[in-house]
This record gives C-alpha cells, structure tokens and sequence, in this order.
C-alpha cells in the first residue's frame, strides 16, 4: 500500500503517522512524523529529499518474492519495496540523486528460529538486499542501525528529514 | 468464532472446519488451564479462545489489539514478555503467549517465593519458570490435537524474550508471509485468581499444517459417522 500525504500549514500542530508491516507512506506534510513500530527482523527505510521536503518511510518484512506468495504487496519485499518506494518519491517531485536513505532494523529475536529452518539469518538476510537494492537504484544509505538482538522504532521528521531510532526503554537516538 | 478480514476468501464448509479446529482448541485450553493451576498453586485459567483470520500484515495490530487496551498501532512498541514454542512434527508453526512483564513476573512469583530463592537468581529462575508454563500450555493445546487426528505434533523448547510485543510477533508473521497472504491465530485472555490480565495466546499454524489437521479431522468425523 501506498498513501501519500499531502501539503498542510506550518503552524499545524505536529501529528504520528504510524507505518504499518508491508506499507509505505510518502508525504510533503510537514506536520507529520513517520513512524514504524516494534521492528524486530523486518527493516524500516526513511528517504528524504531536502530540497522540496519530500519524505518516505517503507516497512519490509522479508528480502524478496519467493513466488509461493499469492499477489502479495511489492511493499512486503526489500527487493520490489525500495524501487516503489522511491518512484513514489520522484512523483512527488523528489530528485533520485537528492534522496538521501536511513534504515534501521534487521534484528534477530528468536534465538530458537535464528538457528535452523527457513527462518534462519533472516534479519541478516533483509539488511543484505536493503543494502544491495539501494546500491543497484543508486541511493546514498547515508546512516543505519542493523542487527543485534532487540526491537526498533524508526521515525522520520518530514519538515526536516531528522531521522531517529529508539530500543525499548531507551530514548530516542539521532541517527 | 470471529472471521476478522472481510476480504477472506474462506468459504462456509471451511468455517465449519475451523471450528472444528477451534473446538478441539479450547478442549486443549482447558487442560492447560487444569495443570498450569496445579503447577502455579493458584487459580489460572485461559479463557474460551477465539478463532481469527487476518491477512498476514494486519497480525500484529489485530491480535495485539484485540488483547490489550492501547492505541492499536503504537501497541507495536510496547514492551511485553514472550514464551514461544515451534510447533513441529506432521505440522509445523508457532506457539506464543503475550503477558506484560510484570503480569508474566507474578504468575510464576509464588513458586519462586516457595523456593526461598536468592534475589541475584531471580531473573534466570523466573525465565526457567516461564519456560515451563509455556510448556504445559502448549502441550496441553497440542497433545489434544494430535489425540484427534493422530499426527505427531509437538512443541520446541520454549525461548523466553521481552521487547517490543510487535518485534516478537514478527517472527511467525515473516515465517506464514513466505507462504500466504492470510494468518489464522487462536488468541485469549488470561485469568489469574479473580483478576482478568491481558494476554495473548497465539497459536499459528501454517498453512499446509492447517489444511492437513483439517483433512485429518474430517476422515476422523467421516469414520464416527
């Protein structure tokens, strides 16, 4: 799913818009936050454009289509999300070469299934086609927070394009 | 038994499955609820479950909303305690419960107060503690499956995890995402002595899993007739 926002006026209070599994949200509304919740394996990835204030927040779940999958969103996958994602950001007049990606993500929760079975390295395996997508399209990934073994919030400012990450119980980082 | 996605394609003879399926399901729960009150020394019960299908990216919002009282989305970040199990054997898929942390502390702190249990052992014991909850659980709910279908059904190790609820629901979403776009959980509520604790017990079958305890309990329906 993509839902697009629209412009708004600047002394509108600021407001969350909650980023959900397999969705992507792009906006010019500067009073919005972009928000994906509770990211465990999956990644969340922010691009932003500075010079006409465009900002997009796309929440994966897996690497990419196995083809068992029966008309699922491109939005669930790394490898069909992240081109969406960014010609989504073109036609809100985003430059390709302007954009600028943050992502965060990728951990590993269960130990138990991190072992052995289809979800083996999964986390590992969504941060790899994150990083080699945005390579291909030719997009800086100008900061990450990957791996390890806790959930992650990601939100991204879209009057700003501040980008922040948060762990459960611990405040908020730059990134 | 409540279908949650209007866009469900599920057809009236397999709603009747499923609630064979979800009947089988509560016997289960019962029987934990019997051994899980033994084990814990107090009154515990796991209420009637209820039977839900939604597609696979709406799991964590609709199971957790359905359990917890707080604003849908963001429920995703609250922090809760996970017991999960693998399901495996003839099918395959997943067993978790949901408990706030301090919900899941106080349903095993009788036990570890009757052990007289020294303050810098706490956090392992009640995590071992837990563990064994999980098991009793599940092995309750998967031992009356497998009693009416004759499949070997079994549960992994438990592994214990508190973070945010929507990163450890995560992990069963990615593993039925692979497959299907439809998620069937079982949740419930926990009773522990006269007070009601939010808490989920989410049972996620995958799909070639639930079609063949379909299939199974229709020839066993089939032969009682």
């Amino acid at each position: 799913m993509i839902a697009v926002g629209s412009s708004a006026q600047p002394e509108a209070p600021e407001s969350t818009q909650a980023v959900g599994i397999g969705q992507c949200i792009v906006s010019n509304d500067i009073r919005l936050t972009l928000v994906s919740y509770g990211l465990g394996s999956c990644v969340g990835i922010a691009m932003f454009d500075a010079t006409v204030k465009v900002a997009g927040l796309l929440h994966i779940l897996l690497p990419e289509p196995s083809g068992r999958e029966n008309g699922a969103s491109p939005m669930r996958f790394a490898s069909t999300g992240i081109p969406a994602l960014i010609r989504e950001m073109e036609s809100q007049g985003a430059q390709r070469t302007r954009i600028r990606a943050v992502a965060a993500g990728g951990a590993q929760m269960l130990s138990v299934l991190a072992k052995s079975g289809p979800l083996k390295g999964i986390g590992e395996r969504n941060v790899a086609v994150v990083c080699h997508t945005l390579e291909a399209e030719k997009i800086k990934l100008a900061a990450s927070d990957f791996g390890g073994t806790s959930g992650r919030t990601i939100g991204i400012v879209v009057a700003t394009g501040a980008t922040w990450v948060r762990e459960a119980g611990k405040p908020s980082c730059d990134l | 038994m409540t279908t949650q996605s209007p866009s469900s394609h599920l057809t009236m003879r397999r709603a009747r499955q499923l609630e064979a399926v979800h009947r089988i399901v509560c016997a289960g729960v019962d029987q934990a609820s019997k051994h899980l009150s033994i084990f814990v020394g107090r009154s515990f019960k796991i209420e009637a479950p209820r039977l839900g299908i939604c597609p696979v990216e709406d799991l964590t919002a609709t199971a957790l909303g359905s359990a917890f009282d707080e604003v849908p989305m963001s429920v995703a970040e609250s922090v809760k305690t996970g017991i999960y199990l693998s399901i495996g054997g003839d099918i395959e898929g997943h067993f978790l419960m949901l408990l706030a942390p301090d919900d899941a502390r106080s349903l095993v702190a009788p036990l570890l107060h009757d052990l007289s249990v020294p303050l810098d052992m706490w956090d392992e014991l009640t995590e071992s503690a837990l563990g064994e909850v999980g098991n009793i659980t599940s092995s309750s709910v998967l031992n009356a499956l497998a009693d009416a279908t004759h499949l070997r059904i079994g549960p992994s190790c438990p592994a214990i995890v508190t973070d945010m609820a929507g990163a450890i629901l995560e992990m069963p979403m990615i593993d039925i995402a692979q497959y299907s776009d439809e998620a069937l959980y079982i949740d419930t509520t926990i009773k522990m002595s006269e007070e009601a604790t939010p808490a989920i017990l989410a049972i996620i079958p995958n799909p070639e899993g639930l079609d063949k305890l379909i299939e199974k309990l229709d020839v066993a329906k089939r032969r009682r007739a």
